[in-house]
């Protein structure tokens, strides 16, 4: 499944995807959903339950009336 | 030199880096922010513990970092490997730090990622070239 549809689909969620597909650039395009959740903790805890190359994508949007100062 | 797009109507510069494993026997790519303002890559601990790294160690030397909100101590590992747009640098220091999950990353790129590369910021068109030094 392509990112865009991944984000569009598990929209505001974290996604652990296996298989992914990345570009020249380390850019993800495209990969096997294994798990998604709200909690991002919760989808950290299932990395080691999959083998090989995995991504994590985040399908949400920092709110407008927040900022961010790290 | 590598060119990599990232959203200009973001409030933050989000890329994906990949981080090699501890075994050195897979990838990781996880949403970082590009922070010029920070010293060196952060990582959750989370991520680096899936990776086989050990972020738990009582023996890794820790670091004071100062943030925006105060002062904290984080460990320091050094992963094997971080690839960027495409350009890897090997044995690389990252500190095991969680960022809030609202922030909607898993880290940070700091500048001993970016010292490697002379790195253009090109706003207007929406693109980040990373050039080896």
């Amino acid at each position: 499944m392509r990112v865009g549809e991944i984000k569009e689909k598990y929209k505001g969620e974290w996604i652990l995807v296996i298989n992914p597909v990345v570009s020249t650039e380390t850019k993800i395009l495209e990969g096997d959903v294994a798990f998604h959740s709200k909690d991002r903790g919760e989808v950290h805890r299932k990395l080691s339950d999959f083998k090989g190359n995995k991504a994590l994508i985040y399908a949400g949007e920092i709110p407008e009336d927040v900022e961010v100062l790290l | 030199m590598s060119i990599l797009d990232f959203d200009k109507s973001g409030k933050l510069i989000v890329l994906d880096i990949g981080i090699i494993s501890a075994y050195s026997s897979w990838l990781f790519y996880v949403p970082v922010i590009l922070d010029t303002g920070a010293t060196t890559t952060i990582l959750s601990t989370d991520v680096l513990a899936g990776l086989g790294y050990d972020p738990g160690n009582p023996n890794l030397r820790r670091t004071r970092i100062i943030t925006g909100s105060g002062v904290e101590y984080s460990p320091c590992i050094n992963v094997k490997g971080m690839i960027v747009a495409g350009e890897k640098v090997n044995d690389i220091e990252v500190l095991c730090h969680d960022l809030p999950a609202e922030a909607g990353i898993d880290g940070l790129l700091g500048l001993n990622f970016v010292k490697n590369f002379d790195l253009t910021i090109a706003y207007g068109s929406g693109k980040l070239h990373f050039n080896s030094i």
